[in-house]
C-alpha cells in the first residue's frame, strides 16, 4: 500500500480526522480537498506537484482533441472553460466516494487520468438519471396550458441534454430555464444542477397533483383572470400559488387550498397589526401545518417574503388566488 | 510543461499555474530547423533562439492565449524560409514580427483557421500584397489583412458548399 495512504489511516487512527473541513469546497471539491490534503502533508510535495503535472498533461491533450489538432493555442478563456471542464469531472468522480479522506486516498493511489475517466463514467450515468427523471417528470405533469412550463418538459431540458458536453464544458449550467422551481439547486453546476432541478420540478408536480385536477386548473385560471394574464403565460410558479393558498387557508383556519374574499380580508387587516418576523413566523408555522416535507418548509422560506409584501402592500392576488374553486 | 511557484502547496491548483507552452521543445525545434533553413542560408544563433522564445511569451500574454507543446513559431519559421524577401538578416527579426501578427489576427477570427491554413495566407499577403514588409502587415494593414484572411476562409466555404451543390456530388446517403 502507497505509504501516504497508510500515514493517513494511522493518522486519522491516533487523532482523528486531520483534514479540516471547512477548508473543503464542494463546488471546487478536487481543488480544494488535494490542497488540504498537501497542507496536512497527506500528500507530500512530490504528490502534490506530480498531480498538477498530470493535470496540465491532461489538459494539453484536451486542448489538442479541441482544436481537432489544428490549431497549436487557444484563447485563455476557452482553456479556462477546458480546465475547469477537466476539474468539474474530477469532482465528479469523487463525489461517488464515502468520506473526504477515501476520495483523498483515490486522489494517491490513481492517476488523473483514471479519475478522470471514472468521472467522464460518473457523468454519462448522471446524463442517463436526468433523462429518466424527465421521463418521470413528463408522467406527472400537472395539466394546465402555460407555455414556459409546457416548453421545458417537451423540448428545453431534452435540448440542453443533447447539447452537454461532458469534455468541454462540463460545468456548463443552463440557468435560463423559462419556468423556475421555487427552491433553488444549491450552487450545483453542470449535469447535477439539472438533476437537482428535475427533483425539484418532480417534487412540485406530486404536491400539485395530490389535489384535484379541476381544482388545479380553476385555481390557475382564475390566479391568471385575477392578474390579467393570459392563460398560457401564468408568469410564476405553480407550485408557488398551490402551497401559498394553502398555507394562507392554514391561516384563516379553515384549511384546504380554497380561500374565500370575506376571510382573505378579515386576515389581511389582522395580519398587518403584526411585525414583520411575527408574520414570517406565523406562515412558517401555517407551512409545517401543511406538511412536514423539507421542500415544501424551504419554500415557504423562500415565499414568506412574498406573503408578507402581499399582505402589506394589499395586493394578495398576485400571490394567491382568492375565491371559489368548483 | 513546467510549473511556477512550485514549492507553493498552500495554493489551490490553479491555471495560471501551469505554463502550457514548453519553451525547451520551442528551442529544440528551432535549432533543429536551422538543417532544413540553412540551405537558404538561413541560421538561428542560440541568442535568437532565446530571444525569440521569450517574444512568444510575450505574444502569448499580449493576446491573452494559451499555447499547448513546441507551438507555431516552428511552423512559421518552417514556411517563410522559403520566401524570397527574408534573408540572413532580417529572418530573426521577421519571425519576432510574425508571430505578433499571428496571434493577434488568430484571436481577431476567433479561431475559425486552422495554423496551416493561417500561416500560408500569412505567407500569401507578406509576399504579394505588403511585399515583404511585416511591419505594413502589423501595423499599417492588420485590419485589411483580417478581413483577407477571413475574405479567404468564406471563399474556402464556399468552394466547399459549391462542390456540394454541383450536380457531379451526389448524397450517398439520400
Amino acid at each position: 500500500m502507497n505509504p501516504t495512504v497508510t500515514l493517513m489511516k494511522e493518522l486519522k487512527n491516533y487523532y482523528g480526522n486531520s483534514l479540516n473541513y471547512d477548508n473543503i469546497n464542494f463546488s471546487d471539491y478536487f481543488r480544494s480537498l488535494s490542497s488540504e490534503g498537501a497542507r496536512q502533508s497527506l500528500l507530500d510535495d512530490k504528490q502534490f506537484s506530480d498531480i498538477k503535472n498530470q493535470i496540465g498533461q491532461l489538459l494539453s491533450r484536451t486542448i489538442s482533441s479541441y482544436t481537432g489538432n489544428e490549431s497549436t493555442s487557444v484563447m485563455r478563456d476557452t482553456a479556462n472553460d477546458i480546465f475547469t471542464s477537466i476539474l468539474y469531472c474530477l469532482d465528479m468522480c469523487l463525489f461517488t466516494c464515502e468520506s473526504h479522506e477515501s476520495a483523498l486516498e483515490f486522489i494517491a493511489e490513481n492517476s488523473i487520468d483514471d479519475i478522470y475517466s471514472n468521472g467522464q463514467k460518473v457523468i454519462k450515468q448522471c446524463v442517463f438519471e436526468c433523462i429518466s427523471l424527465l421521463v418521470k417528470l413528463k408522467k406527472n405533469r400537472i395539466n394546465f396550458p402555460d407555455r414556459s412550463y409546457n416548453s421545458i418538459l417537451d423540448g428545453d431540458i431534452m435540448s440542453y441534454l443533447k447539447k452537454y458536453d461532458s469534455i468541454y464544458f462540463a460545468h456548463g449550467t443552463k440557468r435560463i430555464f423559462p419556468y423556475l422551481s421555487v427552491n433553488g439547486c444549491g450552487g450545483y453546476r453542470g449535469i447535477l444542477h439539472l438533476k437537482k432541478y428535475l427533483e425539484n420540478l418532480i417534487f412540485e408536480n406530486e404536491f400539485v397533483n395530490r389535489h384535484d385536477e379541476n381544482v388545479i386548473q380553476n385555481l390557475c385560471y382564475g390566479f391568471c383572470e385575477a392578474n390579467g394574464l393570459e392563460y398560457n403565460d401564468i408568469k410564476t410558479n405553480i407550485y408557488s400559488i398551490v402551497l401559498m393558498n394553502m398555507i394562507f387557508a392554514v391561516l384563516t383556519e379553515k384549511g384546504g387550498i380554497e380561500i374565500d374574499k370575506n376571510d382573505a380580508t378579515k386576515l389581511t387587516r389582522q395580519l398587518r397589526k403584526y411585525p414583520e418576523p411575527m408574520i414570517r413566523k406565523m406562515i412558517l408555522q401555517a407551512a409545517e401545518k401543511v406538511s412536514s416535507e423539507n421542500y415544501v418548509q424551504i419554500s415557504a422560506i423562500k415565499l414568506a417574503g412574498h406573503l408578507v409584501n402581499a399582505i402589506n402592500n394589499n395586493d394578495l392576488n398576485k400571490v394567491i388566488y382568492i375565491g371559489e374553486l368548483k | 510543461m513546467y510549473f511556477k511557484n512550485k514549492g507553493n502547496k498552500n495554493s489551490l491548483i490553479n491555471i495560471s499555474q501551469m505554463q502550457m507552452s514548453d519553451p525547451t521543445a520551442l528551442k529544440e525545434a528551432l535549432i533543429d530547423l536551422n538543417s532544413q533553413t540553412y540551405e537558404y542560408g538561413l541560421v538561428l544563433t542560440v541568442k535568437q533562439v532565446n530571444r525569440l522564445t521569450d517574444c512568444v511569451q510575450k505574444s502569448l500574454r499580449e493576446s491573452d492565449r494559451v499555447e499547448i507543446g513546441a507551438g507555431i513559431m516552428p511552423v512559421l519559421a518552417a514556411e517563410f524560409c522559403t520566401s524570397v524577401f527574408v534573408t540572413r538578416e532580417n529572418y530573426a527579426a521577421v519571425l519576432e514580427e510574425l508571430i505578433h501578427v499571428f496571434f493577434q489576427v488568430k484571436t481577431a477570427v476567433c479561431d475559425r483557421i486552422s495554423d496551416r491554413d493561417l500561416v500560408r495566407l500569412l505567407k500569401d499577403y507578406y509576399e504579394n500584397k505588403a511585399f515583404g514588409s511585416v511591419e505594413i502587415m502589423r501595423d499599417r494593414d492588420i485590419d485589411r489583412l483580417i478581413k483577407y484572411i477571413e475574405m479567404e476562409m468564406d471563399s474556402d466555404t464556399s468552394a466547399i458548399a459549391d462542390v456540394y451543390e454541383s450536380d457531379g456530388y451526389t448524397d450517398e446517403r439520400a
